[in-house]
């Protein structure tokens, strides 16, 4: 018996068919929207908030591109500490890095090396007032070790006049550009850093 | 051609469709519905894939989540050690930033607190715009000035994602829950902002978004806390506050997991906050929080 199937069966069997799938499009989210609606648990809540987008990425990405700076890292105390504590929010940045990363001054390592009541002792802090100067990045560099050495001092330190007489502005070894613009600086806190014997050799001269 | 088909009572038997044909069901009539449920089944699915105005489709796209991520195993655990906290402050700042967090200090997930005991016995606690800048030099908590300290220490505060949560049970309209690893939520298009939730917490981590100001999702006049970063631990990525801390104060991670980190913290038997509310806290703490009576 041969089947043969008219025009106007095929035109039903597809007319029935994207009736079929309309209705189905259709119902399907109205009826999870009656089941939410009347107390039925589903995972909308759970969905909506998994989609909020990070601003702060995966610190452990940057060493991806910034090997040099996780390199030196290793010999810091600050290893351990990721990258965002200092730089901020930078999941953008991973995304398109023509986004800049935010350059921190002083004020950001005094969020933590401030001195206030209830710290952990074994957190090294700073009275601002006390310290030498405020401009912390002139001297400490965060990345490597808590302080760079100050210059090696290549004269004895006793029995010399004001450091200022020839380290002052426009003195024949004037001091570098990273020390407070202070006309006169008293001795001892130029003795904060430089100390007598810190230099090589020094330690036969001043004893 | 039409009267050919009529004259042919083989054809009309096949058409289910036809309301003169008697309705048999014979082989070819079942087969023929049966490939038009199919047919309609598979084009609503694409269908729904060119165009998803459903939920669930396209979840993944809009939320996604980590490979390893399973929310079924996962235990989600998260400790404090309230003897590593310096008052810092990043933790706070960083939540506002991730989570889209009104900047009025009154509007906080996390938050940051001075404990100063005194000689006489007290407990005097400040938390300066919950510590988002950080704590002056000295405590400011009234009745503190010119006693004698005996201990002081920071910690940091957020929810504890009870495992039998207060919030939970009083929400009139189950508009609060808890996910299946163990992170309670809020459904914001059933949330009424009542604030029931926000006096039943013993821990003080919700609250409610006046008219104006949003959550993260874009609802406001609705109650809000803290989700773990819900968004982003089910990428793979510990919470922001975590992220951030420079001394290692916040640990996160998976208890199922027996190569996770945390069970180094684990192994110091931290303690949950006030357990006398039986609330079990899934978060827990490490120093002298645990032993402030």
């Amino acid at each position: 018996m041969p089947r043969r199937r008219s025009p106007r069966i095929i035109a039903l069997f597809i007319l029935a068919s994207l009736t079929t799938a309309a209705f189905i499009w259709v119902a399907v989210p109205v009826a999870r929207g009656v089941i939410h609606d009347f107390g039925v648990r589903d995972n909308r809540a759970e969905v909506a908030w998994r989609s909020v987008v990070p601003e702060f990425g995966d610190a452990r990405g940057c060493a991806r591109c910034h090997t040099a700076e996780r390199d030196r890292l290793h010999s810091a105390q600050h290893d351990g500490i990721g990258c965002q504590s200092c730089h901020g929010a930078l999941a953008a940045h991973e995304e398109h890095p023509n986004i800049g990363v935010r350059t921190p001054t002083s004020g950001v390592c005094l969020t933590c090396h401030f001195e206030v009541e209830a710290q952990p002792i074994t957190l090294r802090t700073i009275i601002p007032a006390k310290h030498y100067i405020s401009t912390c990045l002139a001297c400490h560099d965060p990345h490597t070790s808590v302080a760079k050495r100050p210059p090696v001092v290549s004269h004895p330190l006793t029995d010399l006049p004001a450091c200022i007489t020839c380290h002052g502005p426009g003195t024949f070894r004037q001091r570098s550009i990273r020390h407070p613009d202070v006309t006169k600086q008293a001795d001892e806190s130029c003795l904060q850093c430089h100390k007598a014997g810190s230099g090589p050799g020094m330690e036969a001269t001043n004893g | 051609m039409a009267d050919r088909h009529n004259d042919d009572p083989q054809q009309a038997n096949c058409e289910c469709a036809n309301p003169s044909s008697d309705l048999r069901l014979d082989r070819r009539t079942v087969i023929g519905c049966g490939l038009v449920l199919v047919a309609g089944v598979a084009g609503a699915a694409a269908m729904q894939q060119l165009m998803p105005i459903s939920a669930g489709a396209a979840d993944e796209d809009l939320a996604p989540i980590a490979k390893a991520y399973d929310a079924e195993t996962a235990q989600l655990t998260f400790v404090v050690d309230s003897s590593k906290c310096i008052g810092c402050g990043l933790c706070v700042a960083a939540c506002k930033e991730e989570n889209r967090i009104p900047g009025e200090t009154q509007y906080n997930r996390t938050w940051v607190e001075r404990h100063v005991h005194t000689t006489d016995g007290k407990v005097h606690i400040d938390s300066p715009d919950a510590g988002i800048h950080g704590f002056g030099a000295v405590a400011t908590a009234p009745g503190v000035a010119g006693k004698k300290v005996a201990a002081a220490f920071f910690t940091p505060r957020l929810c504890m994602q009870c495992e039998n949560p207060p919030c939970v049970s009083v929400c009139p309209v189950s508009a609060t829950y808890s996910t299946p690893e163990g992170v309670v939520l809020i459904d914001e298009s059933r949330c009424i902002g009542c604030g029931y939730c926000v006096t039943a917490c013993p821990y003080g981590a919700r609250y409610v978004l006046p008219a104006g100001e949003d959550t993260p999702l874009g609802a406001s006049g609705v109650a809000d806390k803290c989700t773990w970063c819900f968004h982003r631990i089910t990428r793979g990525l510990e919470p922001a506050c975590v992220e951030v801390c420079p001394v290692g104060a916040r640990q996160f991670g998976n208890a199922a997991d027996a190569a996770d980190p945390i069970h180094a913290s684990l192994a110091e038997h931290p303690e949950p906050l006030w357990p006398e509310y039986g609330t079990k806290p899934r978060l827990l703490y490490l120093g002298p929080l645990t032993e402030e009576a």
